[in-house]
Order: C-alpha cells, then structure tokens, then sequence
C-alpha cells in the first residue's frame, strides 16, 4: 500500500504500456533463454496430437464431425500447461513481489503477462493447428485468416482469465493441478464458440450461420480484458 | 449485536422452514394432481426447481459475499461467501440428481449431453474449484483475498447457466415449458418458499457456528496468553 503515492506520480497510460512492455520483453527474452513455457507447451501439444492420431486413426473413418472438438481440446490442454507456469518464475524466485512494490500500475504487470501469455499460447496453437489438418487429412474451404481469427479470438479469451486464474494459482503452490480444475470449466464458452465455429468453416467454409458466436467470444474477450486488470490488482496484493 | 440478530433469525427461520416442508410435502403429493402425460413422476418438479433455484441464490450470495469482502476486508464477508459456496454446491447436487431421477423415466436416459444439463455442471465444478482454492491456501487475509477473486470470475456461470435454456433450446423444458394447473403453480410457490426458508435457516445456523468458532479461537489464544 506504501508505493501508491508512488504510483499515482508519474501514472497514465503511456507508462503503463511501457511497463507493460517492458515486462513482455522481460518474459520472451527469459523464455530466449530456457524456454520454460514454451517448450512443455509444445511438447504437450505433439504427444496430445499423437495420442489422437493413434486413439481415432483418421486414415480409416469419417473424423470431420469430432475434428473440431479434437483440435480445440488439443489447443486448450497445451494452453493449460503453459499457462500454469507463466508466473512460476516469479514464484520459484520470489520476485513477484519485486514486480507489485516497482512504481507503476499492477494493471501493468497483468497486461505483460497476458502479451507474454498471447505470444506462447499462440505459437503453440499456430503451429499445433496445421500439424492436425495435415495430421487428419482435414481442409479448410474459406480463406485461411478466418479460421486465425477464430483463433485469435479464442486465444485472446483464454489468455485473458488465464492469466487472471493463474495469478491466483500461483499463490496456491498447486498451479500445475489447480489451474486446469479452475480454467477449463471459465472456458467453456470459449470451448463451445470455437468448436461450432470450426465446424462451420470446415463444412461451409463461412461464418454465415455462426455470427452469434463471434459475439460471444468477443464478449468474453472484452468483459476480461477489463474485469481482468481490475481483480488482478486483489491478487498480487502485498498484505 | 450481529450474535443475538443471528440467534432471532435462526429462531424465526427454523419452525418456518420446519412447517414451510411439510406444507410443501403436502402440497406436492396430495395438492397437487397427477400430470396428464408423466404421470406422478412429475412431482419430482417441487423440489428440483427450488432446489436449482436456491443453488443460484446461494451462488449469488458467494458473489456478493466476494465483493463486500475486497471492499471492506471484513472476514464475516468470506465466511458468508465460504458457506453459501457449500450450501450452493449442495443444492445444485440435489439439483442434478433429482433432475436426473425424473429424466430417467421421461428421457429415457440419466443424463445427456442437453445444453441445461452442462451448464450446470459447469456451474458445479466452478463452485467446487473455489472450495478448493479455500482447501489449498491457509486461513487468512491470503486466502480469503484470493477466495474473493474468484468468487467473483465464477459468477459468470450463472448467467450462463440459467439462460442456457432460452440461448440452445434443448430437451429441457423451459420456463412456461410445461402445462400447468393453478394447484401445480401453487404447490410450486409453496415448495420454492419452503426449500428458499431452509436454505436461509441453514445459512444463518451455519453463519452462527462460524462466529462461535471463532469465538473459541479468540478465547484460546486469550488463555494462551495468560499461560505464556
């Protein structure tokens, strides 16, 4: 409570994209480093893949029907795993602390996290989606940057709450079990557009009978971008 | 002062509750008349409704519990959310098996992939993923802090949760769903209050032996002190 003073001198939203960017920058070059994040993410990511490959042996049958519910779990187990760790530097070094009593607005720490979050994620879903349309022999009708949309969407969601829940499970010393129990059931939604989106795409190559779910992710984008920043302020509270 | 409110309500709401179920037991075997198409299976309706519907009030309460506690950091609001946690994950249990005995006979099936159904699960396990964000964390500031963030985050199944009938359109029947007498409306009415009035007695009973605990707790460390 002591730095608030602080904080309120030199506040406004400049600074805090600095900050923010700053903290991005801090994670990607430590992941440059030793990826901690990104390498059990993508490794998860091919083992779940193979796991699929071998359980439902596409070569043999029909998978178009649970091809979207294939990917979007694969995407969300990887995204899990990741998430988990993304504030386990912070925690095994004891420098979140070193973050909270810096002078700029904990808004700024949870934006960081959540680019660094958007950067891991994303390069592991970007590179697993292709690998399982090659894998499952699957084809995209429509343009390619609607199912990245989609994609991006989805991401963005999952980051934002992710990063949210992960700040609480950290705390916990549990994050590795917590976090899934706590993130899967807030993702449902997330869970529920994708797949119906992907579906659609990969029968009709649009978004035309969907549109209602655009909406629903974007809500769920934007109601924890803000609802994010504002909560994650109660997480890291040094008391 | 918040002891002795406590005891009156808890000495109000108990002979209410106790008289409000076998009014409803009444209301809902004998009152109420057999159902053209289901039957006497239908009964099932009187307490699986209320019970739902207490399973969001009380889920509701862990909302505001969550949010009096980060604003006035008083620990009677986490003890409020805590308990109202249990008693929603309770009645969303009685909730679902209830539902799941009635769609046996009607759906032929315990359970199904019905969009109500889902929701509601998830609502389920996001109750129960607070709880054990509670179980892992020590007693506290910490843990009632955290306790209350996600208290927060997990309101956002209820919306999803209630509305999923109107938003998917499922098996489950809706909100006017169903044909209903005056007496089934009424035996409703009846069972919502009486399940509604346990549920407060519950709470306050439970509110009550929180706060003697802690009472003990504080004397404990009183005669601690003389001793040391």
């Amino acid at each position: 409570m002591k730095a608030d003073h602080l904080r309120r001198v030199d506040g406004g939203s400049m600074r805090l994209f600095a900050a923010a960017w700053a903290i991005l920058l801090k994670d990607i070059r430590n992941e440059a480093r030793a990826p901690k994040v990104v390498a059990p993410m993508f490794l998860f990511a091919f083992i779940v893949l193979l796991v699929f490959v071998f359980a439902i042996d596409p070569l043999n049958m029909d998978v178009l029907p649970v091809f979207p519910g294939i990917l979007w779990t694969g995407v969300f187990f990887a995204g899990a795993i990741g998430m988990a760790r993304m504030f386990s530097g912070e925690m095994s070094r004891g420098s979140l602390q070193g973050l909270v009593a810096a002078p700029i607005d904990r808004a700024a720490i949870y934006f960081g996290k959540f680019g660094g979050g958007l950067v891991f994620v994303g390069l592991t879903a970007g590179t697993m989606t292709p690998l399982l349309f090659l894998f499952f022999r699957q084809n995209i009708t429509g343009p390619w940057w609607q199912l990245a949309s989609v994609l991006l969407l989805v991401n963005v969601g999952f980051v934002a709450v992710g990063t949210l829940v992960a700040a609480i499970t950290a705390q916990t010393g549990q994050s590795e079990v917590l976090l899934p129990i706590l993130l899967f059931p807030l993702s449902i939604p997330l869970v529920l557009g994708a797949v119906e989106l992907t579906a659609g795409l990969l029968e009709n190559g649009s978004f035309a009978d969907n549109a209602h779910w655009i909406w629903l992710l974007a809500f769920y984008d934007l109601l924890f971008i803000v609802l994010g920043p504002l909560l994650f302020d109660y997480v890291v509270e040094v008391s | 002062m918040e002891a002795r409110l406590l005891r009156s309500l808890s000495q109000i709401l108990g002979p209410l509750a106790l008289v409000g179920m076998l009014a409803a037991m009444y209301a809902a075997f004998i009152h109420a008349p057999r159902e053209a198409t289901m039957g006497d299976v239908y009964r099932i309706f009187f307490i699986h409704v209320p019970t739902a519907i207490n399973a969001y009030l009380a889920f509701g309460l862990v909302f505001v519990g969550s949010v009096l506690y980060l604003f006035r950091r008083k620990f009677r609001w986490d003890t409020l959310a805590e308990i109202a946690a249990q008693q929603g994950v309770l009645f969303t249990t009685l909730a679902m098996v209830t539902g799941s005995f009635w769609a046996r006979p009607v759906w032929n099936t315990w359970w199904t992939g019905d969009p109500q159904l889902t929701t509601t699960l998830i609502m389920w396990f996001m109750y129960v993923g607070y709880l054990i964000v509670r179980g892992a964390l020590q007693p506290g500031e910490q843990r009632a802090r955290l306790a209350a963030v996600f208290g927060i985050v997990a309101v956002v199944t209820l919306p999803l949760a209630h509305f999923a009938v109107e938003l998917w359109r499922g098996l489950h029947p809706g909100r006017g769903g169903m044909d209903i007498t005056v007496e089934m409306r009424q035996a409703l009415m009846i069972s919502m209050l009486a399940v509604t009035l346990l549920n407060g007695y519950l709470l306050v009973k439970r509110l009550q032996f929180a706060q003697l605990r802690r009472r003990a707790e504080m004397l404990r460390e009183q005669l601690r002190q003389i001793r040391g």
